[in-house]
């Protein structure tokens, strides 16, 4: 058997490209109805050159939620996209940057902020190119994914060239790293603690340094390989699978959230839509959606 | 997960003028680790300007981002009431050190900044 390892752009149905917009909003609204602050004491990015405070004005505020939801209409039916995803990604931007402006970046915002960046820029070649609306959305879909694989690659480089390539020998470290991130998450709520082995754990990393180092290459390695959910459809569930599962137990074990990384890879990776309607097929269920269109 | 571990972290926490924990999310627009995060700029910040990196901060230097931050804190704080009574009553930061050593993993708590 012949194992093609070649980037696939995949042909989904325009249920598919539909079900993904749709969905993709939530994590947008999930950003945008975020209350903010009227301050930036520390400037991030564009909070260098512009004052991104007006956006806790409570008017501001309300007429950016009316102007998400015109425009996320837009975007949906796939009309006047490239002005609706303009001022989609404008708010991104802008309410992220002055999130991140408040003395402490994080970079939760960023993948999802990227996606729709991407979305936009297809939507731009696609009207240069006199793409159909099918091929666009397959473009955009498919660029959508490049980019989050591309993330998750970059970010094992990262690893790679922050420990001077010596991320692996260093993860014994890691236990300092989940006592922290459970005491945070217990400063922020002052909800009880994990007992039993996930409290055990750090001090399991720390006594098995070895072990430790085994267990967490998994995770390197997976990043560094995110670049195969681009072979096809199997390839991205399977791959989408894993990388949720690997949020999922960092969740579990540090009490990090990465919600919106989670929603990404629901949508554009294991297509939850279309696994739906697959299982649906498989149990005798009346026929499935087409899959070309 | 993180790309580069050390082998020595802190965590900082907020208590009342009774000294109590505050519930961070509860009483600010922040989570524990932004208030980290936000102390370690201002400590950066300080050390630079005299002339050294975060690594050599003094006690002093220390103190300063504490008082930075027992200050910056009630900017955050959910709506205006909130802000006054932190200004009125004042606050207490703390840091938990930890440290990996030979023997295990080590911790200290010490008061780094307090507004009353």
């Amino acid at each position: 058997m012949k194992l093609a390892l070649r980037e696939t752009v995949v042909r989904y149905a325009s249920w598919e490209t539909l079900f993904m917009r749709l969905l993709v909003l939530w994590p947008c609204w999930s950003l945008i109805e975020r209350q903010v602050v009227a301050v930036q004491p520390t400037p991030n990015g564009m909070a260098h050159f512009i004052d991104f405070t007006f956006l806790a004005n409570p008017a501001v505020q309300n007429g950016v939620m009316i102007a998400f939801f015109i425009t996320s209409f837009f975007y949906v039916i796939d009309r006047l996209a490239i002005p609706a995803l303009a001022i989609i990604v404008g708010i991104l931007i802008a309410k992220g940057t002055l999130i991140n402006s408040q003395g402490a970046i994080n970079h939760s915002l960023q993948l999802l902020t990227l996606v729709m960046l991407t979305q936009f820029i297809v939507q731009i070649v696609a009207a240069v190119n006199k793409w159909g609306p099918t091929e666009k959305q397959i473009q955009a879909m498919h660029w959508t994914k490049v980019v989050i694989a591309a993330s998750y690659v970059s970010s094992a480089f990262v690893k790679l060239f922050a420990s001077n390539v010596f991320w692996v020998a260093r993860v014994p470290y890691l236990a300092l790293q989940i006592i922290k991130s459970n005491l945070q998450a217990y400063y922020t709520d002052l909800e009880p603690m994990a007992t039993g082995w996930v409290a055990e754990f750090p001090y399991w990393v720390a006594s098995h340094p070895n072990l430790a180092r085994v267990f967490f290459s998994g995770g390197l390695l997976l990043e560094l390989f995110a670049f195969l959910l681009l072979i096809n459809r199997r390839w991205a569930l399977a791959m989408g699978l894993i990388i949720l599962l690997f949020h999922e137990s960092i969740s579990f074990l540090m009490n990090i959230d990465f919600k919106n990384h989670v929603w990404l890879v629901l949508i554009f990776l294991i297509n939850v839509p279309r696994l739906i309607n697959q299982v649906w097929h498989w149990c005798g269920g009346r026929k499935s959606l087409p899959e070309f269109q | 997960m993180y790309s580069g571990f050390s082998k020595e972290t802190t965590v900082l926490y907020v208590t009342d003028a009774k000294d109590q924990t505050l519930a961070i999310k509860k009483v600010f627009r922040l989570d524990a680790s932004k208030v980290k995060k936000a102390y370690n700029k201002a400590l950066i910040s300080i050390c630079k300007k005299n002339g050294y990196n975060d690594g050599d901060a003094t006690p002093a230097d220390v103190q300063a981002a504490g008082k930075y931050m027992v200050e910056f804190l009630p900017t955050q704080a959910r709506g205006e009431a909130m802000e006054r009574k932190l200004r009125e009553d004042g606050l207490r930061l703390y840091r938990i050190s930890f440290e990996m050593t030979k023997a295990g993993i080590t911790q200290s708590t010490a008061l780094v900044g307090a507004s009353r």
